[in-house]
């Protein structure tokens, strides 16, 4: 968090479902598929328990980017669940869109438990994306200023 | 006292002046609506706002104020005082708002914990107050006993003679270090001052002298269970625009703001209107309803602050009598409390 | 088919026989072109000196305030209540979301032809404490300064009541006015399609704006009636999830999330923007909300007491492109 900006390198919040795209990110790693390591991810029940919440406070405490992946629709282990956050979502892209906020910033995939070559592709390119973008200034707090 | 002729028309030159020496706190407009702002420009100054919407409080207690920041250097904590306050000048306060930096001033000065953040801050604020002949519809400063041509608490004052002209009276030592802004405008001659008389004169005949504040302090404190309460609470809806236009109003919360290996103790606005203001960590809420609530605010305001500190928490400015979304006029509150026979 | 009622007549009369506990409408305010609250309990209402009765009642483009709000203070009680076009929405709301039997409800509906918003009247005015102002004929006739300006009503109306598509209230169970002539609903809101034509820095600088001037008061949120969560996120504390410093950052976050529980719920009632003192610009993104409502999903925020709600709702075939 105290790097001078030749030094910036894209901090990304990942929050993956734990039935399809966390076991992704495993079989990605079982795999030896490379991906950049800008990634942290929370393990999530389900991308239906992901608030927008989280996501807003994410962009809020620095991050750079965030992404949310869950199991194909029609996929849910709990049936219906990425069906609610998939509505929730397309909300939060559109009023995100609509209020400004930098495009690709809070992205949204859909990632299943097999694809651990996906995930890293994913990750790959949602990394090449936010540091195109560079560093998150719009919504990150500074008022913890003192320096 | 030194007393200058100011015309209208040279009122944002002066600001332009003031502007030179420190930051400065005017009102401007937007949308038709007055509000207190620091200047970026002696052009935003809107001459003719009496009482604007938001009040000069957050010149003085900003709506957020880091206490003290700290950041880990090689796993140390290490403390970093708040910054050192800048000179501010605060302008075209009205007489109430001035009144109000008073109570502000007994509450923040005094023992056994006087605020140093605040007090640095009020030392190096310069107030330049600005008298009206006219009072808004929504004002009762007079009924509190508060003279708009009143130029008492202020370092100068803009006394309005007719539309087109003030006469600056230099009042304290603050105000005399302004004067090389002051210079560019001539005397004031006897007769301006004379004229200036009268209406002092006829301003204070409409004013009260005798609020009875004190009768009112004394009334409440016998009113805490009365009935009153549960039925002008019924349409608050609990929000806090009248504690935050509020110029006395300075109720706040401490909150710690962490980002990595940083972050800061800041204090921040807060209202008795809100429930969180008095939710306990156990959850409890002593304050259940609306109900204990806006009696808190008006317990505070009339009866609490004059028996600790002889001053009234609220001088009539008006500003929630107009904002307050659901009209719960204050005035309208006060003149119940007053015709309630006493228990 | 909803009775035409005289509004005092017909509120005497639910307090005197018993029909409700309480009724709430609007009774004339006490600064310039204001109304406020008028809450009457059966049995008491009048009965103490100084205290109004339904002959206080009034209904006009003064009563701005969606009553609705205060219903919440009410729960299990037999409640009678004054609701313009676009309140009437947001108590079919709440009754689609199991907040109020609406047997327990005595609807007053009350056709409105739009209702004066402070802002725009300080806009006209170039003043928002004018010395007085009254209303006459659909003129505003206003003092400010000593000097008397006299504007039409129609520049002082909330800019949302200017295209309204709600004006009869569609739920009244007594109508206390005659029905007014209703604009075309299939208009999309002007305001949401010019942001929508900026570029997104241009919409980025706006939002800023609009929300740098937000002081966290939260008047939108205790004035909105589909706010009425026990402990709203903005007040949780253990651990606290929002921020109240002046960092624009936290007013964002604020808005933010608080919108995106308002979709498919706002009405458009515009009772938030008129109760902001700060002037921020709410009824842009409200009406962001009910046009993605609208043309995404087909649904209107309290059309259909039935319906299932639209964020908690879904299809399998919901628009799916916003995804990687």
């Amino acid at each position: 968090m105290n790097e001078t900006p030749a030094q910036w390198e894209p901090k990304i919040l990942a929050f993956l479902c734990t039935w399809c795209s966390y076991a992704g990110a495993d079989l990605a790693g079982v795999s030896r598929y490379q991906y950049p390591p800008n990634i942290r991810i929370v393990k999530v029940p389900c991308s239906g328990r992901v608030n927008p919440a989280y996501i807003l406070k994410a962009l809020c405490q620095g991050y750079d980017g965030v992404l949310v992946s869950g199991c194909h629709p029609g996929d849910c282990h709990y049936l219906t669940g990425n069906y609610h956050a998939r509505r929730k979502f397309h909300l939060l892209d559109r009023l995100l869109d609509f209020a400004g906020i930098e495009e690709g910033r809070v992205r949204f995939s859909w990632i299943s438990a097999a694809e651990g070559a996906r995930f890293a592709e994913i990750m790959k390119q949602t990394t090449e994306a936010i540091a195109k973008l560079g560093p998150n200034t719009q919504m990150a707090k500074t008022t913890v200023r003192y320096d | 006292m030194e007393t200058r002729i100011v015309p209208q028309t040279e009122m944002a030159a002066f600001v332009g002046e003031l502007m030179k020496t420190a930051r400065v706190m005017a009102p401007v407009r937007r949308d038709g609506v007055g509000y207190f702002e620091w200047l970026e420009s002696a052009d935003q100054l809107d001459a003719t706002c009496v009482v604007p919407r938001s009040s000069p409080k957050a010149a003085l207690l900003p709506r957020c104020e880091t206490l003290f920041g700290w950041r880990l250097e090689k796993g140390e904590q290490r403390i970093v005082p708040p910054p050192e306050p800048i000179p501010q000048i605060l302008f075209g306060l009205h007489p109430c708002d001035v009144r109000a930096i008073a109570t502000l001033d007994a509450v923040f000065a005094s023992d056994p914990s006087p605020d140093r953040l605040y007090l640095a801050r009020r030392a190096v604020t310069t107030v330049i107050g600005r008298g009206s002949l006219a009072d808004p519809a929504t004002a009762f400063f007079r009924e509190l006993g508060v003279d708009p041509m009143d130029n008492g608490g202020c370092d100068l004052f803009l006394a309005p003679l007719d539309p087109d002209r003030h006469v600056l009276e230099i009042i304290s030592d603050k105000g005399r270090a302004l004067l090389p802004a002051c210079e560019r405008f001539p005397k004031a001659d006897d007769r301006a001052l004379a004229l200036l008389a009268d209406l002092r004169k006829s301003s204070a005949a409409k004013t009260e002298a005798n609020p009875g504040l004190e009768q009112l302090a004394a009334k409440l404190a016998g009113m805490f269970e009365s009935d009153l309460w549960s039925r002008i609470h019924e349409h608050c809806a609990g929000c806090g625009v009248c504690a935050f236009l509020c110029p006395t109003c300075h109720c706040f919360d401490i909150q710690e703001e962490q980002r990595g290996d940083r972050g800061a103790r800041v204090r921040v606005w807060d209202t008795c209107q809100f429930g969180l203001f008095t939710r306990h960590a156990s959850g409890h809420n002593p304050r259940t309803s609306q109900k204990e609530r806006l009696r808190q605010r008006i317990m505070h305001k009339f009866s609490y602050g004059i028996e600790k500190f002889k001053v009234p928490f609220c001088v009539g400015c008006g500003r929630c009598v107009g904002c307050c979304p659901a009209n719960n006029d204050l005035r309208a509150i006060l003149r119940t409390i007053r015709e309630t026979p006493s228990e | 088919m909803t009775e035409r009622a005289d509004l005092r007549t017909i509120a005497a009369k639910l307090l005197a026989d018993g029909t409700v506990d309480v009724l709430i409408g609007w009774q004339p305010g006490s600064s310039p072109l204001s109304a406020a609250p008028l809450i009457l309990h059966a049995g008491s209402a009048g009965s103490e000196p100084g205290q109004a009765g339904p002959e206080a009642l009034v209904f006009d483009a003064r009563c701005a305030m969606n009553l609705v709000n205060l219903l919440h203070k009410f729960k299990g009680k037999k409640v009678a209540i004054v609701v313009k076009g676009c309140d009437a929405r947001a108590l079919a709301g709440l009754v689609q979301e199991r907040q109020f039997d609406r047997n327990d409800l005595v609807v007053l509906g009350a056709p409105c032809a739009g209702v004066i918003s402070p802002r725009a009247l300080a806009r006209a005015l170039n003043s928002d404490s004018p010395d007085s102002a009254t209303l006459k004929n659909d003129r505003i006739h206003a003092v400010c300064g000593g000097v008397e300006t006299v504007v039409p009503l129609s520049d002082a109306l909330d800019p949302g009541c200017r295209r309204c598509a709600m004006r009869n209230p569609q739920i009244a169970d007594w109508l206390v006015a005659d029905p007014v002539a209703q604009t075309d609903a299939s208009e999309p809101a002007e305001n949401v399609e010019e942001a929508w034509r900026m570029t997104r820095a241009e919409r980025w600088r706006k939002f800023r704006q609009e929300m740098a001037r937000c002081i966290l008061c939260h008047a939108c949120r205790q004035v909105c009636p589909a706010c009425y969560c026990g402990e709203c996120f903005a007040d949780q504390s253990r651990p606290r999830l929002a921020g109240r410093t002046d960092d624009p950052a936290d007013a964002m976050f604020f808005h933010l999330l608080r919108w995106t529980h308002l979709a498919g719920r706002c009405t458009g009632c515009g009772a938030c923007e008129r109760a902001c003192p700060m002037g921020v610009d709410l009824r842009l993104y409200n009406d962001f909300l009910r046009e993605f409502a609208r043309t995404e999903y087909g649904y209107e925020a309290g059309a259909d007491a039935q319906a299932p709600p639209l964020i908690g709702g879904f299809k399998p075939d919901d628009p799916n492109r916003f995804t990687l």
